[in-house]
């Protein structure tokens, strides 16, 4: 058992040591800075708990955590409900299928900076999406000049980009419920809306859990497409200041290395609670 | 100092193992003998692959006629502060850089990662009579000079020919009443036509305020002087133009910015540098355009020039080295090959003179605006100050959302604020 135990740990150590090289070291880092004042170039000063005192009286920190708040609230539900509405429809025996499904996925295989600038000409005053608005005699804004519809545009492009790759998570998911169920439900009389409600979804339990854990990670954490489509200002007016653009800005553009190094762990403690809550909420394993 | 990095490990390792072998083997000696040139990286920015090709070939040319020194080129081609910061905190940076007129270059020198170069200056008998004072200053702090000027670009009036024949304006204007009524005659907004596109940004009408008499701040840096009367005026000038829709930023128009509008034949004018003239050459080349000197205020007839300096880092191994190029870029022979190649205005005022600005006279306004203009920057410190916040309050006040006073004071607040706090 201890020789095996020792074979286990020997196995895992590479991944392990890159685990902790990569990831939970400059974690640990990350909180060791936060209690300095640092600007990357002058010596660090031990300042305590200050980064963390200032930084929740901030206001610019607020708006990027609202900002980026109301970008997870809205982009995390509606990627879910896409990605299973494709995933059901291209889970029947469709014509094209095939094609539909690469389709559907190939945005989450393309370099997200590459679509951020095809999607800047779409947003263009006139572009694509304002001269399909066109057609209906709508006059659309400069999506991405005007503080209003600017957070909007980047929820739109995250939606359609990510809900393919949760498409195919969903498709996975539909094919491991045993389809006797199905039938004897259909035998029972059921309608097709009755097994979908009663059968379909409480058995993508754990897909949807895994999808609404990884939406939230990511919808939290964005950065690169409002990074690139505000041209690293997260303007106009605050309006794509996502908490990780913010961070950056600190530590990189404004040398406030300790302060941004306290916002990453205040984001570290949101997520870690948005993913606590979704398990108590989805974590739940079903069995019929 | 030493021209040859004698101590480099390479060649340390080449040495040791000739001592440990007891020969000296053939094999080494070219070893040994490009150890004897001396090595140097120079990192800029560049506007674009035409500017890195020139340079390039600028270089190419020192590398020729310097056998002692090979010159490496190792352009930064965006976030160009952003990564020379990460490169300073990894003791790795480049032997020479481009100092920048605003940004982080204050706070480089303040912390002091860049090399005095007065020593240099008089051991070579280098005269800097000949460089704009102005531009000078901006890289001297207490008589210590970080950096040698190496050009400069001043903000003038681009304006469109054809869009003012159309309008039927026979002459670009040279006051503020003409730019607004010039502005106004223009714009027509059926055609995305408008008369002035510029962003916000505080480069954009920091010079209103002081061809109305005001500044942003005092000569010395020490005061935000934005609450003045004067300032007032300038900044109102400015703002109304957006508010009375005789100007907007380029994203109306569907441009990322100001040159591109120009180019599309949306812009009447626009606020620009030199930057502009080989963008359009070689984008939009069909442009009839001419410059013109900055119109005058009630005051003053002033703009903003924005000097760019070569500086040598604190990491550099081979100082000496780096002088000598720096030396080499920077001569009345260095700069002007630079100034031939079109792409800024020279740092010496000897150099106004060049036969260069004869065959290429539409530069004419741009050269003239060089003997009003306030080279361009910030203390340390207010980088996020002068991106930011300037640029959202005005943001705010051409929306209609905020009033110009208002606006003014917030800004005067904030300023205040940082330099009260030291930056």
């Amino acid at each position: 058992m201890a020789r095996q135990e020792r074979l286990g740990y020997v196995f895992t150590l590479p991944v392990a040591l890159v685990l902790f090289f990569f990831t939970l070291g400059p974690g640990l880092y990350a909180l060791y800075l936060s209690f300095f004042s640092w600007s990357l170039l002058n010596h660090m000063r031990f300042v305590g708990g200050v980064n963390y005192a200032s930084l929740l009286t901030d206001p610019l920190f607020w708006i990027a955590v609202r900002n980026t708040a109301v970008f997870s609230l809205v982009v995390v539900p509606t990627q879910t409900v896409v990605a299973l509405i494709i995933a059901v429809i291209l889970h029947q025996n469709l014509p094209a299928r095939r094609f539909f499904r690469l389709a559907f996925f190939f945005p989450a295989v393309s370099s997200s900076a590459v679509i951020s600038v095809i999607f800047m000409w779409i947003y263009n005053k006139f572009g694509l999406m304002n001269s399909f608005l066109g057609l209906f005699h709508i006059t659309g804004p400069d999506w991405l000049g005007n503080p209003s519809f600017a957070l909007p545009a980047i929820m739109m492009l995250n939606i359609w980009t990510t809900s393919g790759y949760f498409m195919v998570i969903f498709l996975a998911g539909l094919q491991s419920i045993p389809p006797q169920l199905h039938e004897a439900a259909q035998v029972d009389g059921a309608s097709p809306w009755k097994t979908f409600t009663r059968i379909t979804i409480p058995l993508l339990r754990p897909t949807t859990f895994f999808i609404v854990v990884m939406g939230l990670i990511g919808t939290l954490q964005m950065f690169d497409q409002s990074f690139i489509m505000s041209q690293g200002t997260g303007g106009p007016l605050y309006a794509t200041t996502t908490v990780v653009l913010l961070i950056y800005q600190f530590i990189f553009a404004y040398g406030k290395v300790g302060y941004g190094a306290a916002a990453t762990v205040l984001l570290f403690l949101l997520i870690l609670g948005a993913t606590l809550a979704t398990n108590r909420w989805l974590g739940k394993s079903i069995e019929y | 100092m030493k021209e040859a990095s004698w101590s480099s490990p390479r060649v340390v390792g080449s040495i040791l193992a000739c001592v440990l072998t007891g020969s000296m083997t053939l094999a080494a000696m070219p070893a040994l003998a490009r150890a004897a040139t001396a090595t140097i990286t120079l990192s800029g920015w560049t506007s674009s692959p035409v500017e890195a090709a020139l340079m390039k070939k600028l270089l190419d040319h020192f590398n020729q006629t310097h056998p002692g020194i090979h010159v490496k080129y190792r352009p930064i081609s965006g976030n160009y502060e952003t990564i020379l910061k990460t490169r300073f905190v990894a003791g790795d940076a480049p032997d020479i850089i481009y100092v920048n007129n605003g940004g982080e270059s204050s706070t480089f020198i303040a912390n002091h990662d860049l090399l005095p170069l007065n020593s240099y200056i008089r051991a070579s008998h280098f005269s800097i009579k000949d460089f704009f004072p102005g531009a000078l200053s901006l890289f001297t702090v207490h008589g210590k000079i970080y950096g040698i000027p190496k050009d400069q670009s001043p903000l003038s009036l681009f304006y469109n020919k054809t869009l003012f024949k159309a309008a039927g304006i026979a002459h670009p204007p040279t006051t503020w009443a003409q730019l607004a009524q010039d502005a106004h005659k223009l714009t027509n907004p059926k055609k995305h036509i408008y008369g002035l596109v510029n962003s916000v940004q505080e480069p954009r009408w920091a010079e209103f305020l002081y061809e109305a008499g005001g500044e942003v701040m005092n000569a010395s840096m020490t005061r935000m002087e934005l609450t003045t009367p004067q300032a007032l005026k300038g900044y109102r000038f400015f703002v109304n133009l957006y508010r009375h829709h005789d100007a907007t930023v380029p994203g109306t128009v569907g441009a990322g910015w100001s040159g591109q509008a120009f180019g599309m034949g949306r812009a009447g004018m626009v606020l620009d540098g030199n930057w502009l003239v080989p963008y359009l050459n070689q984008t939009y080349p069909h442009t009839q355009y001419g410059i013109v000197p900055m119109p005058r205020g009630p005051v003053n007839a002033e703009t903003l020039t924005f000097p760019v300096a070569y500086g040598i880092t604190r990491d550099s191994h081979n100082p000496q080295a780096a002088w000598t190029l720096i030396r080499y870029l920077t001569s009345r022979k260095g700069m002007t090959r630079w100034m031939n190649l079109g792409l800024a205005l020279p740092a010496r005022k000897s150099l106004l003179s060049l036969p260069y600005y004869k065959q290429h006279p539409v530069l004419k306004g741009l050269l003239e605006d060089l003997s009003q203009s306030i080279p361009w920057t910030f203390p340390p410190g207010m980088v996020q100050y002068s991106s930011t916040l300037m640029t959202n309050e005005t943001t705010l006040v051409v929306d209609g959302k905020l009033s110009a006073k208002a606006a003014l004071q917030d800004m005067q607040k904030a300023g205040e604020a940082i330099l009260h706090a030291g930056g």
